[in-house]
């Protein structure tokens, strides 16, 4: 009786876990409202590889990051862009020290993102979109 | 270490609170060490300092520490400084990179100031352990005792159906020591351009380098009327030059390759025309990336004054390491390195030798 109890009680909180985690499961892309550039995949992947530095509306484009081990920036890293974290690293460690090109920005969490996006017209990121609120634009979701 | 270096690591890290400008400090390092199994085998792997190694074990010889500080001046302009410190130099620091950048159109960026020599295809990041399988790039190739020149550069980006292309083009002038012969170069005007192309996995470099008007300065004892007492005068030759890489790269995450070939042609006397090459096969399983290396050095003498010719050198060497990341901007590497002397017995010049070398290498 006390072991189905137990497991009842587990499997709920299994359960709630996991419709929480579906709720707030997904990864936006956002850029400033006023932004209106047309943002694809192969977009992304130019900017956030130092391709190009600007929107396709000429505007100048200011990639954002989250830290380093960040499971969210893994996951950008790795559907967004088709960048593995050391593959990532090292192209950017070769970029910096070869031809002094700078890597994108990396703020401490989502809510910095958001914030910093939601101030800067050139400025664009990805977030967990429990961080999100009306002041961004999201351009892209990613299941997660 | 040197006290200077961290004085300047210090004078530069200061004005991150204090400036204007948004700055960005980065470096990187490799902690270095190596010896050749043989009592008489040397080895020189710094053309710079003619640094080598011999049968004592050594950490001096590949280690280094270089510091770069990036700070931008304004929205299209950036300043960038990188400070090298070399192991076979004492830590001495040189400044490998000083100049500014401009970014003329989302595709277009001119560079002035001090730069590296971009002569082949590790040349503009020889030093950055991280960036590559070996210690050290192969020696056969990388043998050039200048560094870097002070011009103007400039890259374009742009595509050609599905390929991405960079078109590079410089101009500028340097000097240095040949630390072999004390011979002193100056490269009065240095001018080359470059393409990288790339598609899917593979990617090609072509450079063209050329100096029409340098010149090179030797020591010369004479002896001159009327009491022939001997002194050293130096004496000022022509000394053109041309350096000619050719470089097809592989690597689709887990198997790569890379060849490349170069060559630098001398119309004089003075040295050598030498035609260097290597190929290097790896192969990452997780963080462990085995490799292989065979490099050949080819020295052919100019045949417009018998008289003067050198004799010409040739070696080859076979290198077999390992790279472990360890860490996501740190890696360990160990390799052995056979090289042969393959001139024939009266014309040995290197001598045959086996170096077993490791380096750490972290950038941060």
């Amino acid at each position: 009786m006390k072991h189905f109890a137990l497991r009842t009680l587990t499997g709920l909180m299994l359960t709630t876990l996991m419709m929480s985690a579906a709720a707030l499961a997904d990864l936006v892309i956002v850029v400033h409202p006023s932004n209106t550039a047309v943002i694809d995949q192969s977009f992304l992947k130019n900017l956030y590889l130092g391709n190009t530095r600007q929107f396709s509306t000429g505007v100048r484009a200011e990639p954002l990051d989250l830290p380093a081990g960040d499971a969210i920036r893994e996951t950008f890293l790795n559907t967004a862009i088709d960048q593995t974290p050391v593959k990532y690293r090292r192209h950017w460690s070769k970029a910096l020290f070869t031809t002094g090109q700078q890597p994108p920005q990396e703020l401490s969490s989502s809510t910095a993102v958001i914030n910093a996006v939601a101030s800067d017209p050139s400025a664009i990121g990805y977030a967990d979109s429990e961080a999100l609120n009306d002041s961004v634009k999201v351009v892209m979701r990613v299941r997660l | 270490m040197k006290p200077t270096l961290w004085a300047l690591i210090g004078a530069l890290a200061m004005p991150l609170g204090a400036s204007a400008f948004d700055m960005r400090l980065n470096g990187f390092m490799s902690i270095a060490g190596g010896m050749t199994l043989g009592d008489d085998q040397t080895l020189v792997i710094d053309p710079v300092n003619l640094a080598a190694y011999d049968n004592d074990l050594n950490f001096a010889t590949d280690s280094l520490v270089a510091i770069q500080a990036i700070a931008e001046v304004n929205d299209r302009m950036t300043a960038t400084a990188q400070m090298v410190g070399r192991g076979g130099e004492d830590f001495n620091t040189q400044f490998e990179w000083a100049y500014l950048t401009y970014e003329a159109t989302d595709s277009l960026d001119v560079k002035g100031g001090r730069l590296r020599m971009p002569l082949f295809y590790y040349s503009n990041f020889l030093e950055l352990g991280y960036g590559y399988q070996w210690v050290r790039p192969p020696v056969e190739t990388y043998n050039i005792f200048v560094t870097t020149l002070e011009g103007i550069s400039a890259d374009y980006n742009f595509y050609i159906g599905d390929f991405s292309a960079k078109a590079s083009g410089y101009a500028g002038s340097t000097q240095g020591t040949d630390p072999e012969s004390g011979s002193e170069v100056d490269f009065n005007t240095l001018a080359g351009g470059s393409l990288d192309l790339a598609i899917n996995n593979l990617s090609f470099r072509g450079s063209y380098n050329k100096a029409d008007n340098a010149t090179l300065t030797r020591e010369v004892q004479v002896a001159p009327p009327p009491n022939y007492t001997v002194s050293t005068v130096g004496q000022t030759f022509d000394f053109p030059i041309e350096f000619i890489s050719a470089a097809a790269l592989y690597d689709n995450g887990t198997l790569f390759t890379i060849a490349e070939y170069t060559s630098t042609l001398n119309d004089t006397n003075l040295i050598n025309n030498r035609y260097n090459s290597y190929v290097s096969l790896g192969y990452r399983v997780g963080t462990l990336t085995p490799h292989a290396t065979f490099a050949r050095y080819e020295e052919e003498t100019n045949s417009i004054d018998p008289g003067y010719n050198q004799n010409p050198r040739e070696y080859q060497s076979a290198t077999l390491g390992m790279r472990w990341d360890f860490d996501i901007a740190a890696a360990l590497k160990v390799e052995y390195t056979r090289r042969e002397d393959t001139n024939p017995d009266s014309l040995r010049a290197v001598g045959d030798a086996d170096l077993l070398s490791f380096a750490i290498d972290v950038v941060f």
